[in-house]
This record gives C-alpha cells, structure tokens and sequence, in this order.
C-alpha cells in the first residue's frame, strides 16, 4: 500500500464523515411530514397531534404511527420491511423511503404546507 | 484448466456468494456487504476486460432470476451500481498505481453512488440523503473484500490452477 492509496482512502472517508457530521448539525426537528406516493402528494400529517395512519403504497398497507413530534412505520406489507428499521424519524436528512410501495415520506417546516390533505 | 472453465466457476461461485448474502439481513438499509465483487475483483485481475464485464452482467442478470427479483427496483439498483463500480475498478486497474485493496475500496463506493443515482430516478429524490452512511459502510466493505480478493489471488497463483492463461 503506497501512499497515493492513503491519500485517496483517508480522503474519501474524512469527506464521508465530514457530510455525515453536517448533515446531523444542520438538520433540526420538523413540524410536518408529507408522504408521497410514486412522486404524488398524497398525505401531510402534523407531527403535533398524535395519531395513526393507513396509506396505500403499491404491494399493500402501511401504517404509520406519530407520537410526541416523531413518526415512523408501525406495519408494512413489503418484502423486505426495510422502512420499518428505519424508526422514528423528523429529521429531513432521515426521510423514510419504502422502496417496493413507491412511498416516501420527508419531513418539512409549517412553510411548505398549506392546507393539510387527508 | 481452460481459461472458460475456470471463469464459468468462478461466476458460479460469485451467483452463490451474492445468493447467500441475500440471506443476511441489512443494519442500514440496502447495504449488502458485496461478498460477490471478490470473485469481480479476481476476475478483474486475471481475466480481459470482457470478461469483466460478462461476469458481473451475468451474475447480476442471473441471481435475479433466482431469487425473483429481476426487472424490479433491486435489480436495476445491482445493475447500475455493479457496472459503475466495474467501470472504475477497471480504469483504476489500468492506471496501474493503485493497490487492490484502495480498488476494492472506490469501487465500492462507486457502487453505492450507482445504486443511490437509479434509486434517485426511479423512487425519489430524497434517496440521496441515505448515501454519506452507506457510502462510508461500503469504503469499509470494500476494504474487506479487497484484503479477501488479494489472498484469493495468491492462492491461485500458488497453485498454477491457470496455466495457460
């Protein structure tokens, strides 16, 4: 292992971490959360009120609970229950993504919602 | 033995590895440890360019169908971030200055860009926010795996399995 291959290892990972650390920093709690199905708007949710909702995803079902500011996937009829792992999240570098249902929910401030759907 | 038997063996062992690791569950999500590239990377070093490229394509093609994932999502993800990572072993290969462990290691983590660019197009934007963690899990895979492929490859040689290549 010469030192060019330090270089470009040690270089990569530090930039690697360095995103990582910004992306924790900057990233603050979000008021809302949008789900969008396939690209469409489908439902926005205000993480204020606790509460569970169903949505339709392309395999199935999911359901998703928000409790005290926080949201994540209580059920989901995918293969591979990936979202569910991914836990509570309001956080937009943390968005939640079920990949088989086409269903991705990021989590925004109160500006970009205007009238709550659904 | 013949260049083509020993290639076709190793693609099978390289369908087996990618089967077997399909098993073990992912800690962040779509971060497989890429068990299979030590047979990409072997055949990067001991085989032509084309066969590279068959092998990965194949492998990626036929584990699919075996395991029914083919044409979906998953699959064009393998796709995408199997020929990219390929690409770029390949190119680092040629520039013949970089050691097989540092290969391992970007291709890696242009695999994990591969995957993150078509999970970009095809689910959301939003994916690209998953990719600093797996691009940082993957650089260590890969690492691994590079250590793994240049122990495989002194194996081989130690045992003149190719003579006629």
């Amino acid at each position: 292992m010469k030192k060019l291959d330090y270089i470009i290892i040690g270089s990569i990972v530090f930039a690697l971490l360095i995103i990582i650390l910004l992306m924790n920093i900057l990233s603050g709690k979000e008021s809302f959360a949008i789900v969008y199905h396939d690209g469409v708007n489908i439902l926005e949710i205000d993480l204020g009120v606790d509460n569970e909702y169903t949505i339709n995803g392309d395999i199935g079902e999911i359901v998703l609970e928000v409790k005290d500011g926080l949201l994540h996937v209580l059920e989901a009829d995918c293969p591979d229950h990936t979202c569910e792992k991914i836990g509570w999240s309001n956080k937009q570098s943390r968005p939640i993504i079920c990949v088989p249902n086409k269903i991705y929910i990021s989590f925004v401030g109160a500006s970009e919602v205007d009238v709550l759907i659904g | 033995m013949k260049k083509i038997t020993l290639l076709a063996m190793l693609l099978s062992m390289s369908i087996v590895i990618a089967i077997v690791e399909s098993f073990i569950p992912t800690i962040v999500i779509g971060v497989k440890l890429g068990l299979a590239n030590i047979v990409t990377l072997i055949v990067i070093y001991l085989f032509r360019i084309k066969d590279a490229i068959s092998l990965v394509i194949l492998r990626v093609l036929i584990v699919s169908l075996l395991l029914g994932t083919f044409l979906s999502y998953v699959f064009f993800m393998s796709l995408s971030g199997g020929i990219i990572s390929l690409i770029v072993m390949l190119l680092m290969k040629k520039a013949k200055v970089f050691n097989i462990i540092t290969i391992s290691a970007i291709g890696a983590f242009s695999h994990s860009f591969g995957q993150i660019i078509i999970a970009m197009g095809l689910i959301s934007f939003a994916s690209i926010y998953y990719l600093p963690v797996m691009a940082l899990l993957s650089v260590v895979a890969g690492i691994i795996i590079g250590v793994i492929a240049n122990y495989g490859l002194r194996v081989l040689d130690s045992k003149n399995i190719y003579n006629s290549l």
